[in-house]
């Protein structure tokens, strides 16, 4: 593994000699932002910049999706304290999620939460909560099923990697090396959770990483912390003494389609025999709607999953 | 760009699989080069954004990363007003996340108390839902409009002209031909009064011969949409000082019959909430906890912690609509019941539990609260008090009195001088002095006919059987016996709560005082784990400042609010004009509400028709009545609203060119929520006192000369200071001392309101410490003290600094509860018998309403039942709204990142119904009611009862960006994300006897979402 901190040294420097220019404020990122725009030749008709009638137009250009545009690699700069945590990750420790199903309240806050922290483009999901009817009226009830990457004990995603570009941390995370990867979708078509994507914007393999930059602070996943009912849990399976690996050693857990062998790192309680071997994939009751806003197939959805037809 | 499905084909033809690493070299030449993305931000972290705190890596400790400033506010994405810490970039000034603010009581069960210093919150912060989450999505939505827009054209020709701030202020507050420019031959030669010739007439009455509409000044409406707490006292004051009492928000059109019910249940209390966590079982009517209530997240965040435990919560959701219990067992039910007969349901209950002692006999044999006292009980009723049954005495209907009960000179006042039957000595006596009293009691006091309050609702109750009210409500008889054994097992930790479902009905006030008097019966308040009024929120009106005082203005505003609201039609001089006349007074032109407040929905026809009178200057605050209001957006009300005959200078406060704005004359451009002030109570959900502080943590509209964000409130000053009202400019706001501060720019009121909050007598560990220079720093407050500095006196800037730093202030956690009793209780009598409804008339019928409750069949205005004003046989679909986690009503169309995970909305159908009609999920339907027709997808779930449709508010816009308009002759494209999905508001029922009046109850003024009946054909292909 390359030590990122040369490279984030070099840009960084750079970024201080521009700002002892007098290039840096708020001014000269948005120019840069708006010159930096990818051209979305599909998308629907981009509103048209004079309606901000004078201001910046960049002021008003939709958030959350520029943050990379404003920014370079000196923005984590802070990264060089830390030394090669970022690709080895925590030794003596095993990182694991527990979703508590009787908590769930099916509120989405976790699938957008991730969308914003992590900057994930339209249309793609490294989390998302399938919502889902079981039974027949009157005796029906909803059921909600958070799904991310399982950060395997034997991913199935990294011996398919033609390009040595997808990993496991001494800690279990499971990352990708974005500037390795080519984007071939070989781990995408391998994960058997659907949990690997391609970027529409880095044109590379995407995953929950378990939001390793906030765990590498000692802060929590997105999805955890922002999950309304504490249905997410995040802790140290190595460590008998952290709150969830005591409730996944005493209490009755299951893990999605125990039969791939992957050993998944994401535990669920109250998860039932029917979803656990045909986990839904889509977010909402229903994916049909998805083609009737103007956007080209697929854009909005996530319903290309091999799993869809289960609702 | 590639989906998985692709990848897979790709990946086969290229003959990638396991075992092909060996070939690297290779396949990095098959990709061509013009797929290669933009490059990751870091190689490892991908695009994510730093984190908002840094752990050092030798002692483990965070601190804050100088690439954020993080500032507390208070959410608007829903009325929830939950608290948001807000993270900015500081190089871009751009909001990237949003989360929880940990000091805030609805974002975590164990919130963070006040006198934490910010650092130690780091790693536990509060929890948002999705739309939370998304707030930036709203502020920075591309078609905010930032700057003043006048129509060109007509109205809603979708032609708009930007103009300057000094224009907009000098145009509406002069008046005269304002719209010659328009090219609008309707309007071009229209002498238009605006805001100073109007004030100029603030002596003059309304009409001379019905004095009591109050002053020509009432033609000024203030119709707010969304907008609370301080933010409304801001337009109070305005409203109010101008010499108009017309200045409300939007309650009717959400759930007032919900409060109304719970006044009359709880007198004065407009909301009760169950301690979720410790009660063992909960009734949610027509809501669940996950799905919109007060507030949301909380209600959803509580009881998913409480059913998860062992000896937790058990729930059921009477609802036609599925719950979101999930697969949790036996913990969360679901009651698919027919809409609107939730009364019927509660009501059968209710009989049951009174045939079978099931009450709890001990409360509701205390007449006071000192009986309550003395018998170890929490709470106490009016059930043993007696009412006049007589309809001939001059007291009918009234409480009975010791003087009236010929008990001599009273010994007491108020509810302690009603008069009870003693249960010691079976004879009548003031209730001061008694200890247990009966509640079955019905008979002759002095000769009156009287009856107990209790009396009253059981024989109420025993109108139907348990079976007739099984058939009315579709709930079987033995499941309703079954729900009202389980809701008398667990004593007082059992409660019976509604939000919307019960109430938006012709029958909602007497449904929801059905649902509420069920906790009557268990004599749950004040209980832990029973039902709360909870701790309420700080004064922030008085202390430091007298923020509402204009002295010179001081009952300028008096008369009828244009809504027919809180007063009766017996008291106007229509009344006496007819009666004087020999004539029926009954029905009036169109209702009176006197038992409700914020009438919203009345508010445009009335101001068309000019009843009780017309209206010159409408300012709609974030209001769109026509997208929103049922029925309302129908053609032949449009085309009256665009007519500047009707209503000569319409003004909208908005943050885009929404779906009911388009109509105006003019945008004034408002804040977001972001960019927005506001003090605003927590619910008792929260159990605890404590008050919210949104404040401006980005600002983005556009500055006027002098360098303020153009905003509602500006635009208020600027105007009261170019007609020359009291209380703005130079002499503004009156300190305690009465010295007078200037009221130039917004933050001259809501600083001092802040103040305030920040110095007013806590209620014990609940005082915000002064912000420390490390959390100023974090919240980047130094340069926002440094342009208000003059806004305060210098001494109450640390102090106004720390709650501006914790987000408002708050009592701990830990003050919820007292051992079996909660903090907040609530001490007045609750009531079987509402004496304020029991003596009100309909004003279209003459009738009194009931004062306890009863199954009432809905009806039309004039009483026509329902089904013979639609035929279920032609018409065999009942409309159902529903408000899931997704969507708030009208606005959040911006929010993409909710749209992307459910881009429609579409018409949930029961599978039984879709097989009848031939069908499938997805399918285009048309949906038909009597007034119009809409197509949208058909959604077939399993989850809701057949007979019942169900659409998500909030799709199929017009406006909000959905259509193209113009700018300065600019064309903006509109977006079909916002246009798609089906909109039923706008062909929802009127009522057939009122000009364009929705179908409404009548007693606690709810206009009606669930009560238009539809049918459905199939499309057979879209065009």
């Amino acid at each position: 593994m390359t030590d990122d901190s040369n490279e984030i040294r070099r840009i960084a420097g750079r970024r201080t000699f521009l700002r002892g220019l007098g290039g840096g404020g708020a001014a000269a990122v948005a120019a840069v932002a708006a010159a930096a725009l990818p051209t979305k030749a599909e998308a629907a008709p981009a509103p048209v910049a004079e309606f901000s009638l004078g201001l910046d137009p960049t002021s008003i250009t939709p958030a959350g999706q520029d943050y990379e545009i404003a920014h370079d690699r000196s923005v984590y700069a802070y990264t060089i304290k830390d030394g090669a945590l970022a690709r080895e990750g925590f030794a003596g420790k095993r990182w694991g999620m527990l979703i508590d199903l009787r908590k769930c309240i099916g509120c989405q806050a976790c699938t957008v939460a991730c969308k914003f922290e992590n900057n994930v483009p339209e249309g793609v999901f490294r989390t998302w909560v399938p919502d889902v009817e079981l039974g027949t009226y009157p005796d029906t009830r909803r059921a909600f099923l958070p799904r991310l990457c399982n950060h395997c004990e034997r991913p199935s995603c990294i011996e398919v990697c033609p390009a040595g570009a997808t990993w496991q941390r001494q800690d279990g995370i499971v990352e990708i090396d974005y500037d390795r990867c080519w984007g071939c979708g070989a781990c995408v078509n391998a994960c058997p959770y659907d949990a690997r994507f391609i970027d529409p914007v880095t044109k590379t393999a995407n995953k929950c990483t378990f939001c390793s930059q906030r765990v590498d602070q000692g802060l929590l996943p997105a999805c955890v912390e922002t999950c309304v009912g504490g249905a997410r849990q995040f802790g140290d399976l190595n460590d008998p003494n952290d709150p969830m690996t005591r409730q996944v050693l005493t209490e009755p857990v299951q893990q999605l389609k125990p039969y791939t062998g992957n050993e998944p790192r994401v535990y669920y309680i109250g998860l039932t025999t029917e979803l656990q071997n045909n986990p839904p994939g889509n977010p909402t009751l229903w994916s049909v709607e998805q083609t009737d806003a103007g956007r080209p197939e697929g854009q909005w959805s996530i319903s290309v999953s091999k799993e869809a037809s289960h609702v | 760009m590639l989906e998985r499905r692709g990848i897979l084909a790709i990946a086969a033809a290229a003959g990638i699989g396991a075992g092909t690493a060996g070939f690297a070299g290779r396949l990095v030449e098959m990709i061509p080069i013009t797929n290669r993305g933009r490059k990751a931000l870091h190689p490892v972290y991908g695009n994510a954004s730093t984190p908002e705190w840094l752990r050092d890596t030798k002692t483990g400790a965070l601190k804050a990363n100088p690439q954020w400033t993080l500032r507390h506010t208070v959410d608007l994405q829903c009325h929830s007003e939950c608290g948001l810490q807000v993270k900015i970039d500081r190089a871009t000034g751009r909001i990237q996340r949003i989360i929880g603010n940990p000091y805030h009581p609805n974002t975590l069960s164990d919130y963070a108390p006040v006198s934490t210093p910010m650092i130690e919150t780091a790693r536990l912060p509060g929890t948002v839902c999705a739309r939370g989450n998304t707030g930036i999505q709203s502020a920075y939505d591309p078609y905010r409009v930032l700057v003043p827009l006048k129509r060109k054209g007509a109205r809603g020709s979708g032609q708009w002209q930007p103009i300057s701030w000094e224009r907009l202020i000098t145009e509406v507050s002069d008046g005269g031909k304002i719209f010659a420019d328009t090219g609008d031959p309707a309007s071009k030669d229209i002498e238009v009064l605006g805001f100073r010739g109007l004030y100029a007439k603030r002596g003059e009455l309304m009409d001379p011969k019905a004095p009591e509409l109050g002053h020509r000044t009432n033609g000024l409406v203030f119709q707010g949409g969304r907008i609370v707490g301080s933010r409304m006292l801001f337009a109070q004051r305005f409203v109010h000082s101008f010499g108009s009492v017309n200045v409300f928000d939007h309650v009717n059109e959400c759930e007032l019959s919900h409060h109304v019910a719970t006044r009359h249940v709880y007198p004065g209390v407009n909301m009760t909430q169950p301690d979720v966590r410790e009660a063992k079982f909960i009734m949610y009517w027509g809501t669940q906890p996950g799905d919109a209530n007060f507030p949301m997240q909380t209600q959803g965040k509580f009881a998913a912690e409480a059913r998860a435990r062992p000896d937790g919560l058990r729930y059921v959701v009477i609802d036609p609509l599925l719950s979101r219990g999930g697969v949790i067992g036996d913990r969360a039910n679901w009651i698919p019941i027919e809409p609107g007969t939730d009364g019927a349901l509660a009501m059968g209950m209710i009989r049951w539990i009174i045939e079978n002692k099931r009450y709890n006999a001990t409360n509701l044999a205390c007449p006071t609260l000192k009986a309550a006292e003395a018998a170890g009980e929490l709470s106490f009723t009016d059930a043993s008090h007696l009412v006049i049954v007589d309809p001939k005495h001059p007291k009918a209907r009234h409480l009975l009195t010791a003087e009236l009960a010929g008990l001599g000179k009273p010994a007491a006042v108020g509810v302690e001088d009603r008069v009870v039957i003693d249960a010691a000595s079976g004879a009548p006596a003031e209730a001061a002095g008694v200890a247990r009293a009966a509640i079955e009691y019905s008979g002759e006091v002095n000769g009156i006919a009287v009856k107990t309050a209790f009396r009253l609702l059981r024989e109420a109750a025993e109108e139907h059987t348990i079976a007739e009210y099984a058939a009315i409500s579709g709930v079987p008889e033995a499941r309703i016996i079954e729900l009202a054994r389980e809701f008398t097992s667990h004593g007082p930790r059992a409660v019976s709560t509604m939000y919307r479902g019960p109430v938006k009905h012709p029958n909602g006030y007497y449904n929801g005082v059905a649902v509420m008097l069920l906790n009557l019966l268990v004599g749950n308040l004040n209980h832990t784990g029973g039902l709360a009024t909870g701790g309420g929120g700080y004064d922030v009106k008085k202390g430091r400042y007298n923020v509402m005082a204009v002295p010179e203005a001081a009952g300028a505003a008096f008369g009828v609010i244009i809504n027919r609201e809180g007063v009766r039609y017996e008291d106007s001089s229509e009344y006496r004009v007819k009666v004087a006349a020999g004539k029926n007074p009954y029905p009036a032109k169109r209702p009176w509400f006197p038992l409700s407040f914020a009438v919203y929905t009345e508010t445009l026809p009335s101001a068309v028709s000019r009843y009780p009178y017309g209206v010159d200057i409408l300012i709609w605050h974030k209001a769109t009545p026509l997208y929103s209001v049922p029925s309302q957006g129908n053609p032949e009300f449009v085309a009256a609203v665009k007519d500047p005959k009707n209503i000569p200078l319409i003004i909208a406060s908005d943050i885009v060119v929404g779906d009911t704005s388009m109509y105006a004359d003019y945008i004034l451009p408002d804040v977001s929520f972001l960019e927005s002030w506001c003090h605003v109570d927590t619910y008792p959900t929260t159990l605890t006192k404590g008050t919210g502080l949104r404040w401006p943590v980005v600002s983005l509209t556009a500055k006027t000369k002098d360098g303020r964000h153009m905003a509602m409130e500006e635009f208020l000053i600027d105007v009261a200071k170019r007609i020359g009202m009291p209380g703005y400019g130079k002499k503004g706001v009156p300190d305690s001392e009465g010295k007078y501060w200037p009221l130039d720019r917004r933050e001259d009121w809501y600083l001092k309101a802040t103040a305030n909050l920040a110095y007013t007598k806590g209620v014990g560990n609940d005082v915000v410490p002064a912000a420390t220079a490390e959390e100023i720093a974090i919240a980047d407050l130094a340069p926002f003290q440094k342009e208000f500095g003059s806004s305060l006196k210098p001494e109450e800037w640390p102090a106004v600094l720390g709650v501006m730093v914790r987000g408002g202030r708050f009592q701990p956690a830990s003050a919820g509860r007292e051992g079996e009793k909660l903090t907040w209780r609530f001490t007045k009598p609750l009531h079987f018998y509402a004496e304020e409804t029991g003596t009100t008339r309909n004003s279209m019928t003459g009738a009194y309403f009931h004062g306890t409750t009863r199954w009432v069949p809905p009806a039309t205005a004039l009483g026509k039942p329902l089904d013979q004003l639609d035929n279920p046989k032609v018409w065999p679909f009942t409309i159902i709204t529903l408000k899931g986690a997704l969507q708030t009503h009208s606005r959040l169309a911006s929010n993409y990142a909710l749209r992307e995970i459910m881009p429609e909305n579409g018409v949930r159908m029961a599978v039984s119904d879709a097989a009848k009609l031939g069908v499938r999920n997805g399918d285009w339907i048309s949906v038909i009611t009597p007034e119009g027709r809409r197509r949208g997808r058909a959604v077939v779930v399993e989850g809701v009862r057949p007979g019942v449709i169900a659409f998500n508010v909030g799709y199929g816009h017009w406006g909000y960006g959905a259509t193209n308009y113009s700018v300065g002759g600019k064309r903006v494209a509109g977006d079909k994300v916002r246009r798609v999905g089906i909109h039923l508001n706008p062909v929802m029922r009127r009522d057939p006897d009122v000009w364009q009046m929705s179908l409404m109850d009548l007693t606690g003024g709810s206009v009606v979402f669930f009560n238009t009946r539809a049918r459905i054909e199939k499309v057979a292909a879209h065009a």
